[in-house]
């Protein structure tokens, strides 16, 4: 009878401990499960994941989607080699997201960055200490980075644009 | 011996417990702190997504229910859950949304904004039409005009350019205003507050 209180105090202060882990890690843990879902469907770091159909009442996958944008997303490894990325000119509305493991936007590219004509060269490195003159440099100070990139839909819904532009973003280890 | 076994156990258990279940109980937390936070009218954003100075306990919710979402630098994410009159959305009833003004947008780079009715499970609503959102983008060849009038309803006949439909079942909903690269005025907090953000009437 006299231990039962004191279990009830360890199970107690054992969830408490759990809780302050919990919101310490949950972003962590979410991105990583992310990470875990985009091997599985055989991606490599790297690789670029597109989503080429609008969103409807049947995806059930994440809450809250959205139906003005179609996504690209990838996983790079900052921490082992540095990337280039090129991007070719979009007309429309774009954001390139680049996320560390507790969800915080380390830096963006976006539409306002590139020129109407011409395809631009990003290098995406955990220093600064590679960057070659003249070059656009996005640092990642992470060991995992989630890249999430937003492609905003034409007024008329005409997806080939967004689609050329999906299939000609190039990222490459260097 | 016995006793400190037991506390092990005790303990370990309290705490796989709550790892487990922390999900759920984050969700709790968000239900119960929907009227609480940043509010511009019915409004509610969070002005502090992907920042690393936003407090544990909010990027755990944010990560919960947007995870992978854009900072207000580039997005700024507004919801709600009632209508201008602070009684819950609810598909019984016919809406309008009103601006009386446009939002603070970058349009010049591309910016716009959409309006998305979500079910009470956070999905798209079921509709035959498919039609989830209005989106602007300031070039919409004056299809949009302001003061501008935005029809929520359950009812096919009321499906227009300017309207968005219900939840065919009765049920509460909620309105996702986004606003893709909003100017600095709706960045800042202080600031955000004077905007003139849309009224949502319940007209039926």
């Amino acid at each position: 009878m006299t231990i039962l209180p004191t279990i009830l105090a360890f199970l107690a202060t054992g969830f408490c401990a759990g809780l302050i882990v919990s919101i310490q890690l949950y972003p962590t843990m979410e991105v990583k499960r992310m990470f875990r879902a985009f091997k599985r469907e055989g991606y490599l770091t790297g690789d670029w994941k597109h989503f080429g159909e609008v969103v409807d009442h049947n995806i059930r996958v994440i809450v809250k989607p959205n139906c003005e944008t179609l996504y690209s997303t990838t996983f790079i490894k900052p921490s082992d080699t540095a990337y280039s990325l090129l991007i070719p000119p979009y007309p429309e509305y774009f954001s390139i997201a680049f996320l560390d493991t507790n969800t915080d936007v380390l830096g963006y590219i976006t539409n306002k960055d590139i020129l109407p004509e011409e395809t631009i060269r990003f290098i995406i490195n955990r220093t600064n200490h590679l960057k070659p003159n003249n070059e656009n440099t996005i640092i990642v100070d992470s060991d995992l980075c989630w890249v999430i990139a937003r492609f905003g839909i034409p007024g008329n819904g005409d997806l080939t644009s967004v689609h050329t532009m999906q299939n000609n973003l190039i990222l490459k280890k260097i | 011996m016995e006793f400190v076994i037991a506390a092990l156990i005790s303990f370990s258990t309290g705490l796989i417990l709550a790892v487990k279940y922390f999900p759920f109980i984050l969700d709790y937390v968000i239900e119960k702190s929907q009227k609480r936070g940043f509010y511009n009218g019915p409004w509610k954003t969070h002005l502090g997504v992907g920042r690393k100075k936003t407090a544990k306990i909010e990027k755990a919710a944010i990560a919960r229910v947007g995870l992978g979402a854009n900072s207000s630098d580039e997005t700024i994410y507004w919801n709600a859950f009632t209508d201008s009159d602070g009684n819950d959305l609810d598909s019984r009833n016919e809406y309008q949304i009103l601006f009386n003004n446009d939002l603070p947008i970058d349009y010049i780079n591309k910016g716009f904004w959409s309006i998305t009715i979500y079910g009470e499970d956070k999905f798209l609503v079921v509709n035959p039409q498919k039609k989830y959102m209005i989106r602007y983008s300031g070039d919409n060849e004056g299809a949009l005009k302001f003061p501008l009038v935005l029809n929520l309803s359950r009812s096919g006949s009321m499906i227009s350019e300017n309207s968005i439909p219900l939840p065919l079942r009765f049920e509460k909903f909620s309105i996702a205003l986004r606003c893709y690269r909003p100017l600095n005025i709706m960045k800042e907090q202080s600031t955000s507050l004077s905007i003139s953000m849309p009224l949502i009437k319940k007209i039926l």
